[in-house]
């Protein structure tokens, strides 16, 4: 059979599969040309880090080289299926330019030196500017790419040894709505669904999720469904005619910045029709008063004018919500990173606990990440959270940190929520943070209003360092560049969307002088000399299996309880937490009966005020909630700050394609996905293509009170008054393209705001002018 | 005037006088993006009391507040030396502000309830809450922004 092009042809053929079926498995395969099966020496076992799918595969070895990847026919997340990024994207390994040495800055430049004295380096100027400063002069900004294992020893290294509150993952861009969302409804952290529930559903909902880009083998399993008897209806809310869009029953395309009018309108019409499970509401909930008042506030007509959707679609979308049997609803960025994110994201919610679909097969809530390991992030606490989603605000919480670590509790910054990433930068920018460690993400291209960043990150007076695979565009800006090895060329274990751990076994050695990222943070630790309070050493691991045993018992009793797993279990395939001696093999969905983790002594947040980020009290807390149920959280829409002018008559929204990741940084460097993707565009509607006479190819200049991007034109289906730029394109693989004219980033045009519950930056929020600067040649 | 319309009074001078400590901080503040933001959200809440206030009390003739806009207005811009310690200042004068104008809400509804006054009544129920919750958001910011300013040298 001739392999299929999976570039043009991303989610392969169909296996279709009818409601309660197991989903049939299909392995994909691809290795180096001219390489047989047959030749491969070993197959390790992984799973993708390209995205928050947690795709399982074995990575083929021959010759001491990484030769390709194999989809694992047994993992219950993928069933041998994998993705163009994860078929081609190995080869991002052997890059030529992956750094091999560590780099120190001298008279301006970046020069090659040995460990010894990079790591003596930024250990003491560590100490110094903990000396001088105190821990608050040191900050971490980690990623969504790392492993839980190097997660939690940074989180033990800040936050039990430094004290620093300053820890925060490049996940505050993804996934930190996903997690507030789930804290403000639940109590705490934790996916209630699982992906098994598409194989049951019988209508599935997808708000502001184009899961046909994101995470491409589950849209494969919702293409099977489809395709299968017995099909589910789908719901799409998405101002793009995405892939998802086009194969939806109902598709709505609300005006940016209305999610929350939108919601708010759907549970309308399902309250007033009377499509509650008042039983379930009754015994599992609090709040219920307040919202129906709240949402007594605005009629469905009134909804659909706001968000400018058609109002039968907006009834017809809540009939399947309200009427469904089997309720799978997933959420992403186009909820995230929009206005009112976290309140959105939170009705959501509400729409489950209203219609009783928790924990029954089918019946599934997705928050979703967007990073392969931005999971990790939130429950090991290098997220702006504490380890094992313990409560900044519970002094018996911090009191069991404390323990665990043999430190004493007021090490441990508590007074206060632990800084988020925005808020860090906003520290450095005002010079109070002097020390900034970076690991495995790329600020100075992936954070809003990058003029700003450039300048925070080349402030006079901070200490930069960097720990990547390549010289990316943040590491040219560093005082040491520490050479990290990746996903092959290192052991550990991380977690997915829908709580699968896989682990990640180490293939084959980094290149040069690479080190694993847990091993370079072990060697800061030491060279650090950080003590616990009997005078030991703080961190008592020193490989990633020692690590995850560390981990497993600050984890155990806490809801993402990892205790019962070995690396043993997870080399036979995924698990999902929590996994203890009474489930030895994982559990497939939370809150089965409706036993919440939302107990104010168990919870792991009190809760928000949505609209002003304040944090509630625990006095209020236990007199709201006393018994741990879930709560209904109502809120109002305000209309976005940043609305379309004459000067900037557009909305601009950013995005991913299912080709790249993040900032190109891997997938750049892949022939295939570079070729599929190779530059920069700009998405407008046919409608606005006609009124302003332009056409596909031409050249725009789409440009904000921030900054300027110039791209080329693809009308698609937008909608109208809208405009899409891809985030991923930076300047490593250009000359001289900080050239304002030149400018590609996405990021020089998105504004410096964040939905002040969750803190993620709204990249969805700006106002934009457009002109055309050159005719399609 | 009766002693009612004292109270409804004092609270509309309190809830200008909010609305004018959130103008200056987000005014003061253009570098810090929650400070105007919040600020912003929280000064259209504040105008919107001044205006009904003044709507219900249309025979005192109260009027809209003097320069205040429905939300106070700004790009954000780059931070000045030692914004720090001034953010605290003005962090405090809006928690201050709203305890006082939270403090003429209680007044005004325990008054409304012995006189029955269910218009007066539906007004505090409308705006008090907001206004506790402006005042919560100052002190929650103050906690949170106090270590940093104050410890780190």
């Amino acid at each position: 059979m001739p392999e299929q092009n999976r570039i043009t042809e991303p989610w392969g053929e169909r296996t279709p599969y009818g409601p309660g079926d197991q989903w049939p498995t299909r392995v994909d395969l691809h290795l180096a040309e001219g390489i047989d099966p047959g030749e491969v020496e070993r197959w390790v076992p992984s799973a993708s880090l390209l995205h928050s799918n947690g795709d399982a595969m074995d990575i083929a070895v021959l010759d001491g080289r990484i030769a390709g990847v194999r989809g694992r026919a047994e993992d219950r997340v993928n069933r041998g299926r994998l993705g163009p990024k994860d078929l081609f994207g190995w080869q991002a390994n052997h890059a030529e330019d992956r750094l091999r040495h560590p780099l120190v800055r001298r008279g301006g430049r970046l020069v090659e030196t040995t460990w010894d004295e990079a790591l003596d380096l930024v250990a003491a100027r560590t100490r110094t500017t903990l000396d001088e400063h105190g821990p608050g002069a040191i900050g971490f900004y980690t990623s969504g790419q790392l492993f839980l294992e190097e997660y939690y020893t940074m989180a033990v290294l800040a936050r039990g040894g430094i004290g620093t509150a300053h820890l925060d993952g490049n996940t505050r861009l993804c996934t930190a709505t996903a997690s507030e969302a789930l804290k403000e409804t639940f109590g705490c952290d934790g996916q209630p669904g699982s992906y098994d529930d598409v194989d049951h559903a019988d209508v599935i909902a997808l708000f502001g999720h184009n899961v046909a880009e994101t995470q491409d083998v589950l849209w494969s399993r919702m293409l099977d469904r489809l395709a299968g008897p017995r099909p589910p209806a789908l719901v799409c809310v998405d101002p793009r005619r995405t892939p998802v869009a086009a194969a939806a029953t109902v598709h709505l395309a609300p005006r940016p910045g209305t999610n929350l009018m939108l919601m708010n309108g759907l549970l309308r019409e399902i309250v007033d029709r009377g499509w509650v499970d008042e039983d379930y509401v009754a015994r599992a909930t609090v709040g219920y008063d307040e919202l129906t008042q709240e949402l007594g506030r605005v009629t469905v007509t009134e909804a659909a004018e706001v968000c400018d959707v058609p109002e039968s679609d907006l009834r017809e979308a809540a009939r399947l919500l309200g009427t469904a049997d089997r309720l799978l609803s997933t959420v992403l960025q186009g909820f995230y990173q929009s206005h009112q994110a976290t309140a959105a994201s939170v009705q959501v919610n509400n729409l489950h606990l209203l219609r009783g679909m928790i924990g029954r097969p089918g019946c599934g809530v997705l928050q979703m990440n967007g990073q392969p390991t931005a999971e990790n992030t939130r429950e090991t606490g290098a997220n702006g959270d504490l380890p094992g989603f313990r409560n900044w605000a519970n002094d018996a919480h911090v009191q069991e940190l404390a323990e665990l670590w043999h430190v004493d509790p007021s090490v441990i910054p508590h007074h206060g929520p632990p800084t988020h990433a925005m808020q860090i930068l906003r520290y450095v920018e005002e010079g109070s943070i002097r020390f900034l460690h970076v690991s495995a993400t790329n600020p100075a291209v992936s954070l809003p209003e990058l003029a700003r960043v450039r300048d925070v990150l080349t402030r006079e007076g901070l200490f930069l360092v960097v720990q990547d695979l390549f010289l990316t565009e943040t590491a040219e800006l560093a005082d040491v560049v520490l050479p990290a090895a990746t996903w092959g060329e290192k052991t550990g274990t991380f977690t997915n969307a829908d709580r699968t751990v896989h682990l990640s076994e180490k293939a084959v050695d980094p290149p040069g002088e690479a080190r694993a990222d847990l091993d370079i943070l072990l060697d800061y630790a030491r060279r650090l000399d950080l003590r616990d309070r009997d005078g030991g050493p703080l961190i008592k691991w020193h490989d990633a299996e020692s690590a995850f045993e560390a981990w497993k018992e600050c984890s155990r009793g806490r809801l993402c309880d990892y205790s019962g797993m070995t690396y043993a279990r997870l080399r036979d395939g995924g698990v999902q937490w929590p996994c203890t001696s009474d489930a030895p093999d994982g559990t497939d969905r939370l809150y089965v009966h409706a036993d919440f983790a939302a107990r104010p002594d168990a919870c792991e947040s009190y809760g928000r005020d949505l609209e002003t980020g304040a944090p509630v009290e625990v006095v209020e807390y236990r007199s709201l909630n006393p018994d741990g149920k879930a709560m209904l959280k109502a809120a109002r829409f305000r209309p976005p700050p940043e609305q379309p002018t004459p000067e900037h008559p557009f909305h601009l929204v950013t995005g991913r394609t299912i080709y790249h990741f993040h900032t190109r940084t891997k997938t750049g460097r892949v022939p295939e996905l570079q070729a599929a993707a190779p530059e920069v565009w700009v998405e407008a509607s046919a409608e606005d293509a006609a009124d302003q006479g332009w056409r596909e190819g031409d050249l725009l200049q789409v440009s904000t009170s921030r900054g300027r991007v110039q791209a080329r034109l693809r009308i698609s289906g937008i909608r109208p008054g809208v405009v899409f730029l891809p985030f991923h394109y930076g300047y490593w693989d250009v000359d001289d393209a900080r050239e304002a004219d030149r400018a590609r980033a996405a990021n020089e045009l998105t504004p410096t705001t964040w939905d002040p519950a969750s803190k993620q930056p709204l990249f969805k929020a700006g106002a934009a002018a457009v002109v055309r600067i050159e005719e399609e040649s | 005037m009766t002693k009612l319309d004292l109270v409804l009074r004092q609270v509309h001078q309190s809830e200008t006088e909010l609305g004018r400590r959130l103008a200056a901080l987000v005014d003061r503040h253009r570098s810090d993006a929650d400070a105007v933001h919040v600020g912003q959200l929280l000064g259209g809440w504040t105008a919107r009391h001044v205006r009904r206030i003044a709507e219900t009390a249309e025979g005192l003739e109260l009027g809209p507040a003097d320069g205040l806009a429905d939300a106070p207005a700004g790009e954000l811009a780059r931070p000045g030396p030692d914004s720090g310690t001034a953010l605290l200042a003005d962090l405090r004068r809006v928690h201050l502000a709203a305890a006082g104008a939270s403090v003429d809400w209680v007044v005004l509804g325990q008054a409304a309830q012995a006189a029955r006054d269910e218009g007066l009544l539906a007004l505090v129920q409308e705006c008090h809450p907001e206004t506790l919750r402006t005042q919560r958001w100052a002190l929650a910011r103050i906690k949170e922004s106090a270590p940093q300013l104050i410890t780190v040298s």
